[in-house]
């Protein structure tokens, strides 16, 4: 956008500036994966509301603490049971 | 027992409505009125008030359902903010001619753009000019005590008009004070029950108000209501002295004077800024300045002659205006004082003080910083600036991790813990892509999704949802850009089944191409979980809780698949959070039928919500499973109407099993499962019949 454009009293968002929202200290329970377990099936991922779960490059899921809430959606829907919520260490 | 409880605004004025024995009560949720009807509905539900309460399925109707009960001749009351107000505006026009004494309460807050769910007072100030009396509070007490006073001058053969009893959103509706209850026997002897002069009643009378009157009369009965509202003026004084002495409380009529007598300035304030310029005052006069305070009460009846006489008496005024009228630099309490003063021999300086927009506090500090002003004003004889505008730094709310992703969708939102709708909304977005405008009417995404979001996320209104999607479409049609970006809706159940159906089914009549998708939360959430019209029957909400009497909602949801079937659109399909490839599926096959310009496509997603369903955050996938696996959710395709079932347990689970599951249904009786059971079953039997059908017949 030139100068030019810019609309005096204009409030605009601006997507290109956009990221995710750091939601962390939220959290009140943590899940933590047991990869033992894990067979990849992936519905973790697709069920995490947050997007903070990701497929690592052995497919596995790996979770970004950054954006988890520690709803335990996961680990509730965890088939293998691989998931384990357990309390936030206090800070 | 004692005679007072510390409650929040929104309960005084409940108590209020209570205490005058309301009769009918229409009702729809906003922010921050909303704790205003959840109180009645509590009252009602329980028996501690006996009266009709309407859950109306938006602002417009609201109004049209209060008007409409106070010309029968009922006492009515209801409530409201900001956008709500504005929508019912067409209607508040009609009250005062048809001569409804109606009580509203309006909660102040911000009318957008720019949104904000903090007060000023830029809802009410378009509404004053309609002959409606408007009053303004400044404690919780005022809230209580000038319900039962409102009642009593709107319902004077003298005035018969409406009023608003208008409380700061925030600093009054939700905060608790110490607030004295008058006795239910005193109020019944002050506030006898309502007489409507000519109910429109056929039955005990042949004379009703009239809409129509010819354009010669215009004047002569505009002039008359001026005069009738100048007799007003009156009324409320005398209302005021005989509530005081009756109650031992009472406020001055259309204004309060704090420290004036011997004072050479004066500030003006309305509403719960005036306590925090008490104390302003109170410093300033501890430093000898002589200033005083006038709280403005009433902006309708306009005290004309009160600002008169103070214009007399001092050499300066700042009014203090928490809202701006656009175009003429100042606000529209400084605007009356002037223009109520042009025609006096004394020309002194006012200035206008705009601040407090947005909600923002109007703290002691910038009062007496005001106060100063206005000091030295009177003491030089001229103000320095007409308008002064107090400005503060503002502050970033979140923090954003900006990094690259695939996706049309950022990780991370500002919806609750498990939020179902996080869980739909991403794969929602993920299948259209970046080029997809979404049409989002206010909802919980509204707050949690459009900072996230690679493609634009337009707040719409409530009730325009898909007409600002057909707009999209259309201008995207006309510059020849149809076949490369989506037009789709992101919508609640409210802004879909209820208020947002009207723009919805004409959108479906006309054929719009858009991509529909209602995430059915199956109540108000962003409001605190009152009753819509895709609350499942027997649902405990805020507005139809168990009491005594109410045992949730007493009705059946409407049936939107039919109805979107009914309009013959193209796609209709319910779909669950718990199916993600199915959903994923649907949303594609939504995204191809509306790229071909084949009309409308309606998906339907249920979203189970542990803060409003009352279940534990981790359970919202294990519910919505449970929904479909007991046939409380059927997941049903109609693909060119082509009924299609898309998920069929062998058996349907019994139902309790998904009702147990929410505390919203743990107050049903046996008998009440049974119902919904059978129910359950005859909807699941039916889409069988229709699928084994094939084809609706008039598709």
């Amino acid at each position: 956008m030139t100068e030019e454009d810019e609309v005096k009293g204009l409030y605009l968002l601006d997507s290109s500036k956009f990221g995710g929202k750091y939601v962390a200290n939220w959290r009140v329970l943590r899940p933590s994966i047991d990869y033992d377990r894990c067979t990849a099936c992936q519905l973790c991922i697709g069920y995490c509301p947050e997007a903070a779960i990701s497929a690592h490059q052995d497919r596995k899921p790996e979770i970004d603490y950054r954006y988890c809430k520690g709803c335990g959606i996961c680990a509730n829907e965890c088939p293998q049971k691989a998931i384990e919520m357990k309390q936030e260490a206090k800070k | 027992m004692p005679d007072f409880d510390v409650m929040p605004g929104n309960k005084a004025i409940a108590t209020g409505v209570k205490l005058a024995r309301v009769e009918v009560i229409p009702a729809y949720p906003i922010t921050p009125q909303t704790t205003i009807i959840e109180y009645l509905a509590d009252f009602v539900a329980n028996g501690e008030l006996d009266a009709e309460y309407i859950h109306s399925e938006g602002e417009h109707s609201c109004m049209a359902m209060a008007v409409g009960a106070s010309m029968v001749g009922a006492r009515t009351f209801t409530a409201t903010s900001s956008h709500g107000l504005a929508y019912m505006h067409e209607v508040l026009v009609q009250a005062p001619s048809y001569r409804t004494p109606i009580v509203m309460a309006v909660a102040n807050r911000t009318l957008g753009w720019y949104w904000s769910l903090g007060p000023d007072y830029s809802d009410i100030m378009p509404e004053l000019n309609l002959g409606w009396l408007v009053n303004f509070a400044e404690t919780n007490q005022e809230c209580l005590d000038m319900v039962l006073q409102l009642f009593k001058v709107s319902e004077d053969r003298r005035v018969l008009l409406p009023s608003i009893m208008s409380l700061d959103g925030f600093y009054l509706s939700y905060s608790q004070e110490k607030v004295y209850l008058p006795d239910q026997a005193d109020v019944d002897g002050w506030l006898p029950h309502y007489r409507v002069p000519y109910p429109v009643d056929p039955t005990v009378n042949k004379k009703w108000p009239s809409a129509f009157l010819p354009p010669a009369l215009h004047t002569t009965y505009r002039r008359l209501l001026e005069e009738v509202l100048e007799v007003t003026k009156r009324i409320i004084d005398e209302t005021d002295r005989s509530y005081g002495e009756t109650f031992g409380r009472s406020y001055g009529g259309l204004v309060e004077e704090y420290r004036c007598d011997d004072a050479s300035s004066v500030l003006v304030t309305m509403g719960s800024m005036t306590t925090a310029a008490r104390r302003a005052v109170d410093r300033l006069r501890g430093e000898g300045k002589k200033i005083g305070l006038v709280k403005l009460r009433f902006m309708r009846p306009f005290p004309k002659d009160e600002f008169r006489k103070l214009a007399e008496q001092v050499d300066a005024i700042g009014v203090v205006d928490r809202m701006l009228l656009h175009g003429t630099g100042n606000g529209m309490a400084v605007a009356d004082v002037k223009a109520s003063l042009y025609n006096t021999d004394r020309r002194i300086p006012i200035v206008d003080f705009v601040t407090g927009l947005g909600g923002e506090d109007v703290p002691i500090d910038d009062i007496y910083a005001m106060g100063k002003k206005i000091v030295g004003a009177a003491e030089k004889g001229r103000a320095e600036k007409e308008v002064e505008y107090i400005e503060h730094q503002g502050q970033t709310r979140n923090e954003a991790i900006h990094e690259e992703t695939t996706s049309t969708i950022y990780p991370g939102s500002e919806g609750c813990a498990g939020c179902g709708s996080s869980i739909i909304v991403r794969h929602f977005l993920d299948v259209l892509g970046p080029d997809t405008i979404i049409a989002n009417p206010p909802s919980c995404s509204v707050i949690n999704y459009p900072g996230v979001s690679k493609a634009p996320f337009v707040l719409t209104n409530f009730a325009a949802g898909a007409a600002y999607a057909t707009g999209f479409y259309r201008a995207l049609k006309a510059k020849k850009k149809a076949d490369r970006v989506y037009v789709a809706g992101y919508a609640g159940d409210g802004g879909t089944v209820d208020i947002g159906l009207q723009s919805l089914s004409a959108a479906a009549e006309r054929g719009e191409p858009i991509i529909w998708l209602c995430y059915d939360n199956e109540a108000y959430m962003n409001t605190g979980i009152q009753r819509s019209g895709s609350t499942p029957m027997f649902s405990a909400t805020t507005s139809t809780p168990v009491g005594t009497i109410w045992k949730g909602k007493p009705t059946q949801r409407k049936n939107m698949v039919m109805i979107m079937a009914a309009h013959g659109v193209p796609y209709i399909a319910t779909a669950s959070l718990a199916y993600i490839p199915d959903l994923r599926h649907k949303i594609k096959r939504a995204a191809e039928i509306t790229r071909a310009g084949e009309g409308l496509a309606f998906l339907h997603v249920q979203q189970p919500c542990a803060t409003g369903w009352y279940f534990p955050e981790a359970k919202t996938v294990e519910v919505a499973r449970l929904a479909v696996q007991t046939g409380a959710w059927p997941m049903i395709e109609i693909d060119h109407g082509v009924v299609k079932v898309n998920v069929k347990p062998r058996e349907l689970k019994p139902i309790g099993e998904y009702l147990g599951a929410q505390r919203r249904f743990s107050h049903l009786t046996h008998e009440q499962i049974n119902m919904i059971q059978e129910n359950t079953r005859r909807s699941w039997v039916n889409w069988l019949e229709l699928e084994r059908n094939n084809k609706l017949p008039w598709y």
